[in-house]
């Protein structure tokens, strides 16, 4: 995905000429065509991303609304732009809507061998409660840059939450996406199971197992975090009875419990369980799908939760 | 000019007094040592605004990174006419736009403000974008020397200068007091002077109540602007103007109760009837 939304970054960026880069010693692939291609209109702020969060609140204010308005694009990993800069996107982004577009890379965790201080486990549930903020989960390196674009064209804070690489494709094209609504993946009618992200490859797994066991689901792309789609989780909630979250991400707080207060809130009565990080961090050492293994989020574990569910 | 902006500044004294009373609100110390510097921005002609379009593109951006001086902006904003003194008087009451903090609702503010080390870092942005646009507007941060306790404050700094920032000015409002005591107790920032030297301001110290100081440093030629960022140390006394109050360190949160009120009125020739 780090790949993708920097091929798209430099696309956008040759087409757009309101859009402004801020990094912070950011690991970026391109800073030389960069440098070539859009001199002035990028700032590494070094190892400061407070500074250059609040930075981009006050360039977009000073730039004002309408045509002609220039758009930070602040670019760095999730985790130390989500947590060391948070009361910075909270106070000088979110609480004066101020048109930023905040992009973390190696979400969840992706940065799987440099340990839980590189991990974001933690960054929807936190960004989740930030008024006036969309959170966008993009599940494939072609809904990244489809993403991307939309955030560009809605006048507000959005957080991009990509992860970093070896993402698997489940897209043949690029996909139709509109922010605050999800996409059906493939239909069927015993289970819910609702994710974000490309960790939606493990669920795809677990229901294609499902299926040979003739059990059918709907899996569902919450690649809006927020607004949720609420319409969707109802329509295919009540549709099956069950419903399963899975998120690369802790299970308080995430995509998970946006469901489960979708479900609640409308009376929906249904099985459900949440499949990510259960209140622990990821002290785990290995491949990235070594890690999901053991904490539970391979397609194995989907599929085992599942079952179980369905046999109550 | 000074002496109508010293003039002025009384008259500003008396009316954070005021609203002070009124409210039962506000950090009065903090704000009567910014007060001449806002009064020499606003209205000394320093800042170049317009009242009537508080958004206009072409406006100098005027960034309070010490937000807690709510009292002191509030009523320079009514005399330079975007806000007006009665809604000015209405500060945190119900339904009031005019809180304890600054917030970008008013009329007239760049910013929210309040947790101290993000005005500064917002200013950047600011300088920055008139840099992109090419625009000559000009971009200054009043910052407490408190504050300067942020690392963000720091991280700022090497910006401004590493960039070269130089339509950017950046005043410190140096009052030597924070909440819990004396700087120098409690977190030492001396020599700032050569601390901010050291990341390659041009560093001006003068006094923050001398008006032809103030006027002299603060106003930069836009078509001509200096070498290096500015950084001003304006030296001032928390709780200026009222005796009761100056350089005392616990005036910094403390409200005055019915007996420091009349000695304040006293102490500021304050007729007694004001703010009831």
């Amino acid at each position: 995905m780090k790949k993708d939304f920097e091929a798209s970054l430099y696309e956008q960026m040759k087409i757009n000429k309101k859009i402004v880069l801020f990094l912070a010693d950011s690991v970026f692939d391109l800073y030389e065509e960069f440098e070539r291609e859009f001199p002035g209109r990028f700032f590494n702020f070094g190892i400061a991303e407070s500074n250059m969060v609040a930075a981009a609140g006050g360039l977009a204010k000073a730039s004002g609304k309408g045509d002609g308005e220039l758009i930070p694009v602040v670019y760095t990993m999730t985790p130390f732009l989500i947590y060391r800069a948070y009361e910075f996107i909270r106070n000088d982004i979110c609480m004066q809507k101020l048109n930023v577009k905040l992009v973390g890379v190696c979400s969840g965790v992706k940065n799987n061998n440099l340990g839980p201080t590189h991990h974001a486990t933690e960054d929807i549930a936190v960004m989740r409660v930030l008024p006036d903020l969309t959170i966008l989960s993009p599940v494939s390196p072609k809904e990244v840059s489809t993403a991307f674009l939309k955030s560009l064209e809605h006048n507000g804070p959005v957080y991009i939450r990509l992860g970093k690489a070896f993402e698997t494709e489940i897209y043949d094209d690029a996909p139709q996406f509109e922010i605050g609504k999800s996409t059906l993946i493939q239909s069927g009618n015993d289970i819910t199971i609702i994710s974000t992200g490309n960790i939606i490859t493990c669920a795809l797994e677990a229901a294609a197992r499902l299926r040979n066991e003739g059990i059918t689901a709907d899996v569902i792309n919450m690649s809006t975090i927020k607004p949720i789609d609420a319409e969707g989780i109802i329509r295919s909630a009540r549709k099956t009875g069950r419903v399963v979250s899975v998120e690369e991400h802790q299970i308080i707080g995430g995509l998970g419990s946006a469901v489960s207060e979708v479900l609640c809130e409308n009376n929906i009565h249904t099985s459900f369980e949440r499949i990510g990080f259960k209140d622990t961090f990821c002290t785990e050492y290995g491949w990235h799908k070594d890690l999901l293994e053991f904490y539970g989020m391979s397609p194995d574990s989907i599929f085992n939760v599942c079952k179980n569910i369905l046999n109550k | 000019m000074s002496t109508d902006l010293e003039q002025k500044a009384l008259d500003l004294r008396k009316r954070v007094i005021s609203v002070s009373k009124m409210s039962g609100a506000g950090h009065i110390a903090s704000s009567l040592s910014s007060i001449d510097i806002l009064n020499a921005l606003y209205n000394g002609g320093i800042l170049r605004i317009d009242c009537k379009q508080p958004e206009w593109r072409e406006r100098d951006r005027f960034i309070l990174s010490k937000g807690h001086a709510t009292l002191a902006l509030y009523n320079v904003l009514v005399d330079a006419g975007f806000v007006s003194q009665k809604d000015v008087d209405r500060y945190c009451q119900k339904g009031s736009i005019f809180g304890g903090h600054t917030t970008s609702s008013v009329p007239g503010v760049e910013c929210n403000t309040g947790s101290l080390g993000h005005g500064l870092s917002f200013a950047i942005g600011s300088a920055l974008c008139a840099r992109l646009e090419k625009a000559d507007y000009l971009t200054i941060a009043l910052s407490g020397d408190g504050e300067c306790q942020e690392g963000s404050m720091w991280e700022a700094a090497m910006f401004i200068t590493h960039y070269n920032l130089i339509n950017l000015v950046w005043i410190i409002d140096k009052n030597n007091i924070q909440l819990c005591g004396r700087i120098n107790a409690v977190m030492n920032l001396d020599p700032l002077d050569e601390k901010l030297k050291a990341f390659g301001f041009d560093v001006k110290v003068i006094d923050g109540h001398n008006y032809d100081e103030l006027m002299s440093t603060i106003k930069i030629d836009r078509n001509n602007l200096p070498a290096k960022p500015i950084a001003i140390i304006a030296n001032t006394i928390k709780g200026k103007g009222v005796p009761l109050m100056e350089d005392v360190p616990e005036w910094h949160g403390r409200k005055p109760n019915a007996d420091d009120y009349a000695i304040i009125y006293e102490q500021l020739r304050m007729p007694k009837d004001a703010g009831k």
